[in-house]
C-alpha cells in the first residue's frame, strides 16, 4: 500500500493531503472485516470462547485501521497516539481488574460468590454461593437460574427472624 | 467616542484568509494543539464507554448462557450489520470531506458532508423504528422496566433484563452521540457553505471528523458484542 507521505511534517502551511486510494482500500478492508465478523459468528462454531475472541480480534483490527488511517494517527503528531494508548491502558486496567475479581471470588472465598439478586442481602449471596453456580455456560439453556431465586427467597425468610 | 482599532487576528473575518491566533507561533501549532485537545476529549469518551463494556464483560461472565440466548433472541444482526456498514461509509465520507478541504474542492466537500448526514440519519432511523420502538412495545426494556410479552417459542431467561440494560444504555448513549454528531456536522456544513474550510484551515472539520470516527469505532465493538454474542 503506497501512501502519499510528505516528509516535511513541520513545514508551515504544508499539509499532508489525505490520500484517496489508501483510504478507499482501508474502507473496503473494513467492509470485508465486517462481513467476516458476521459470517464467522453465524456460521462457524469455534469451541470455548473462540467466536468471541475472534470477533474481538477482528474488531481490534478494524479499530486500529480507523484510528491509524481515518483518524490520521499514522501521520500525526505522536502525542495523539500517546493519549490514545494511555487511555486504552486504563481501559484495560479497569476491565481487567474487574474481571480478575469476578473470576477469582470463588477461589478466595466461596461465601462471596453467587448470584446478584435485586434487593439482595448477604444471606442470599451466601446461600447462592453454597448452592454453586447456577449458570454453567451452556449456550442452549438460557433459563437455568430460576431455582436459585426461589432458594434465595426461602433463605431470606429463614434468615430473618427479627421481622 | 473613539473606537480603538481591533487588530487581533482572531476577530478577523475567517471567510477568505484565516489567520491563526496571535498566541501561537504557527498555524500548525494551533491546529495540532486543537487536535490534541480533541484527542483528550476522546479519551474521556472512551473511558465513559468503557464502563458499559466493563458491565458487559462482568455480566456476560456471570450469565454466559442466558446472555448469548438473549442476544440471539432480542437483537437482529441484520439491522446491526447494516448500520455498521452505514457508519463505516459515513466515516469514509468524512475522510473524503477533509481531503476535499485540503484540495479546496468546495462542492465535493459539501457533497461528502451530505452523505455523512444521510448515513447518520439512516443509522438513527433504523435504530429507532426497527429496534427501539418494537422493543418498547414488547416490553423488552432495561432492568426493572423489563416486562416481557411472550411471543414465538422463546422462553425469557432469568437475566434477560440485565442483557437488555446493557444493550439499552450502551446503544442509547452511542445513538445520542450519533445525534450530537448530526448537529455538529450541521454546524460544519453551515461553515463549509460560507467557505470556512480550505487548504490553509480546516481544524474544526478535522476535529469533528475525529469525534465521528470515534463514534464509529465504538460501534465497531458494540456490534459484535451485542448482536453476535
Amino acid at each position: 500500500m503506497q501512501l502519499e507521505h510528505t516528509q516535511d511534517d513541520h513545514g508551515h502551511g504544508h499539509v499532508h493531503v489525505t490520500p484517496f486510494w489508501p483510504m478507499l482500500i482501508v474502507f473496503v478492508t473494513l467492509l470485508v472485516l465486517t462481513v467476516t465478523t458476521v459470517l464467522t459468528a453465524k456460521f462457524v462454531d469455534i469451541p470455548g470462547h473462540g467466536n468471541l475472541i475472534l470477533a474481538m480480534f477482528i474488531a481490534c483490527i478494524k479499530g486500529l485501521l480507523v484510528a491509524g488511517f481515518f483518524m490520521h494517527l499514522v501521520w500525526d503528531d505522536k502525542m495523539n497516539t500517546v493519549v490514545l494508548i494511555s487511555t486504552l491502558f486504563f481501559v484495560a486496567l479497569f476491565i481487567g481488574i474487574v474481571l480478575l475479581d469476578m473470576g477469582a471470588r470463588d477461589s478466595v472465598d466461596r461465601i462471596q460468590s453467587g448470584e446478584i439478586v435485586a434487593g439482595g442481602t448477604r444471606e442470599i449471596v451466601r446461600n447462592a454461593g453454597e448452592a454453586g453456580h447456577a449458570d454453567d455456560g451452556n449456550h442452549d439453556a438460557p433459563a437455568t437460574d430460576e431455582h436459585t431465586t426461589e432458594e434465595d427467597a426461602q433463605a431470606d425468610e429463614s434468615h430473618d427472624p427479627d421481622h | 467616542m473613539t473606537t480603538i482599532p481591533d487588530n487581533t487576528p482572531a476577530k478577523l473575518d475567517p471567510h477568505e484568509a484565516y489567520v491563526h491566533g496571535h498566541h501561537w507561533r504557527t498555524a500548525d501549532d494551533e491546529a495540532s494543539a486543537a487536535k490534541l485537545g480533541m484527542w483528550l476529549f476522546l479519551a474521556t469518551e472512551v473511558l465513559m464507554f468503557s464502563g458499559f463494556f466493563c458491565a458487559y464483560a462482568a455480566f456476560r461472565m456471570m450469565y454466559e448462557g442466558n446472555w448469548v440466548a438473549a442476544s440471539d433472541h432480542y437483537l437482529d444482526w441484520r439491522i446491526g450489520g447494516f448500520n455498521t456498514i452505514v457508519l463505516l461509509l459515513s466515516s469514509f465520507t468524512v475522510v473524503m470531506a477533509i481531503r476535499c478541504a485540503q484540495q479546496n474542492r468546495q462542492g465535493l466537500l459539501m457533497f461528502n458532508l451530505w452523505i455523512t448526514q444521510l448515513c447518520a440519519a439512516t443509522f438513527l432511523i433504523l435504530k429507532v423504528w426497527l429496534e427501539y420502538l418494537p422493543k418498547l412495545r414488547l416490553g423488552e426494556k432495561p432492568g426493572a422496566l423489563f416486562h416481557y410479552v411472550p411471543h414465538g417459542d422463546y422462553i425469557a431467561g432469568a437475566h434477560d433484563h440485565i442483557f437488555l440494560s446493557v444493550y439499552w444504555i450502551a446503544t442509547a448513549t452511542h445513538g445520542f452521540h450519533v445525534l450530537v454528531g448530526m448537529f455538529v456536522f450541521a454546524w460544519i456544513m453551515l461553515r463549509a457553505r460560507k467557505r470556512h474550510f480550505g487548504p490553509n484551515h480546516y481544524t474544526a472539520l478535522e476535529n469533528v471528523g475525529l469525534y465521528w470516527h470515534l463514534v464509529d469505532v465504538i460501534w465497531i465493538f458494540l456490534f459484535p458484542l451485542l448482536y453476535l454474542a
